[in-house]
């Protein structure tokens, strides 16, 4: 318990005020560009005729999800905007589906960490009502650590505008950490389960591992939401902070389902696995533990990925 | 077997919506580009991103000091600044490159930003020489920010080419895999520009 509030203490004192970098605002130095171009298309696009955008299938989805979340946001501050003029409940009913909407479209585009989401529930035992606690939790602390830059940028510095919100190395030092506590979270879990593999048989005896389960939650949902910040300056810069505030809560709730979802699809992908070797004579408890493994060796990837992707991705 | 195949699918699909737990855009930008000639070739690039509404309101809260809904000239200023300047780290969302070969942005002139009933506009030139002579050449001229904090995409219908007449050149818009960005995930809308003198 001591180690666990030390660690929640650790990771609060990463939240800084400068989460993500917008780049309009940000003042770095002048870097080369180092895009790597080949020339492909010319040869197999030859009809230059027709000024059309051609669209492929999972870019259309990212796209029409940004471009809904243009929609939801512009609409937002439209409502904003109606509510100064004439304020009526309709208007914050809409104001709040908006910002529930908004919570499941951002969360859906990259980013939340879905898929160390998935990678971590593969870890553990198969329950629903789990997953989709740890989902809200993610989503609550990511947006909390939003609201809490976004309150701070209000009260503290007295400034409605998140230009202040844009450091990249202090972003990149905090995903740098992240994905070291992921790395290390995934070794854990391989090394604690291969000695459980080894010292017990029966896997109804595994309680839950708050030395695991606070790790996950915290390096995942401790990254300030930029969502919330902006949505909550922009509802304070029009005197709205309480209805900003408020917006959060129906954030979460959105954001939650599509987290809960990629959970919900981990469980749904490991119970199957789980069958079809169950009816080939294999032993439950083995194919468990290896997909605990699985689960676990995905999360030291995907960390040690998207850990290099920080030194890369400039 | 069949099992095996499921997953296969399943993970590649898991790292087709693998990314970092940050970022996801968070300000929209439509982009609108004239493309100018002179005698030599391309002369220069006019520019106009407009903003989403909400990040327009921050940039009107920010800069628009006496609040009178304009941006006077020492208001652009600020911005240019504190909220353009920046962007040649960025390449000004604009990335130009032949066969491959990436042409450098020239340098920018004439900014200015303007406050309108949709929202914040910035408008400048990018200095931009690009020599052209009778062989044809196809260039890419690319709008994205690579860092996808920003979703910048081309207002449709708003592509336009100013003193062609010593010039025959078709073009389209594509999604340019070749330029994928954000861990290779996203292709930018580019512009195929297939150019050569009369």
């Amino acid at each position: 318990m001591k180690y666990s509030i030390l660690y929640i203490l650790l990771m609060l004192s990463t939240i800084s005020l400068l989460g993500q970098s917008n780049p309009i605002f940000s003042t770095e130095e002048v870097f080369e560009d180092t895009l790597k171009q080949t020339d492909s298309i010319y040869s197999n696009k030859t009809n230059l005729e027709n000024n059309v955008v051609q669209i492929s299938l999972f870019n259309q989805f990212i796209k029409k999800n940004a471009s809904f979340q243009k929609e939801i946001k512009d609409s937002l501050a439209t409502l904003a905007q109606d509510y100064n003029n004439t304020a009526n409940f309709k208007i914050i009913f809409l104001i709040f589906l908006f910002a529930f909407l908004y919570g499941i479209l951002h969360s859906l585009g990259p980013g939340h960490g879905k898929v160390f989401m998935f990678s971590y529930i593969l870890t553990e035992k198969p329950q629903i009502l789990k997953a989709i606690t740890l989902s809200y939790l993610i989503a609550l602390i990511h947006a909390i650590s939003g609201l809490i830059v976004a309150l701070i940028l209000i009260f503290v510095l007295n400034e409605y505008s998140t230009s202040l919100f844009s450091t990249s190395n202090t972003q990149i030092i905090i995903s740098r950490f992240s994905y070291a506590i992921l790395i290390i979270l995934g070794l854990y879990i391989v090394i604690k389960t291969i000695l459980k593999k080894e010292h017990s048989h029966n896997i109804n005896t595994q309680k839950t591992d708050r030395i695991k389960l606070i790790p996950f939650i915290t390096s995942i949902g401790f990254v300030p939401c930029p969502g919330t910040i902006i949505i909550v300056t922009f509802l304070a810069s029009i005197g709205l902070l309480s209805i900003g505030i408020i917006s959060v809560i129906f954030i979460v709730l959105g954001m939650g389902i599509t987290i809960s979802v990629i959970g919900l699809t981990s469980i749904f992908f490991k119970k199957l696995i789980m069958k079809i070797t169950i009816n080939k004579q294999k032993s439950n408890q083995y194919i468990y533990h290896y997909i605990s493994i699985f689960g676990a060796v995905l999360l030291i990837i995907f960390g040690v990925l998207f850990f290099i992707g920080t030194f890369l991705n400039k | 077997m069949k099992f095996l195949k499921k997953i296969i699918v399943v993970t590649l699909l898991l790292f087709a919506f693998q990314i970092k737990a940050l970022a996801h855009p968070h300000v929209f930008i439509k982009t609108e580009l004239v493309i100018c000639f002179d005698k030599n070739g391309i002369s220069k690039l006019k520019v106009k991103y407009s903003y989403d509404k909400m990040f327009s309101e921050e940039l009107k809260q920010y800069f628009d000091v006496n609040k009178n809904n304009i941006f006077e000239a020492s208001e652009i200023e600020n911005i240019r600044t504190k909220a353009f300047s920046n962007l040649i780290n960025y390449s000004y969302f604009i990335h130009i490159n032949s066969r491959g070969n990436k042409i450098k942005n020239g340098n920018v002139s004439d900014f200015t930003a303007i406050i309108t009933d949709n929202g914040v506009f910035y408008s400048f030139t990018l200095n931009t020489k690009i020599p052209l002579s009778k062989a044809a050449k196809v260039y890419k001229i690319a709008t994205y920010d690579h860092s996808y904090y920003l979703d910048v995409t081309y207002k449709h219908n708003s592509i336009k080419f100013d003193n062609t007449s010593n010039y025959t050149y078709t073009y389209k818009i594509i999604e340019d895999k070749s330029q994928a960005y954000y861990y290779k995930q996203i292709y930018p809308e580019t512009i195929v520009l297939s150019i050569k003198k009369k």
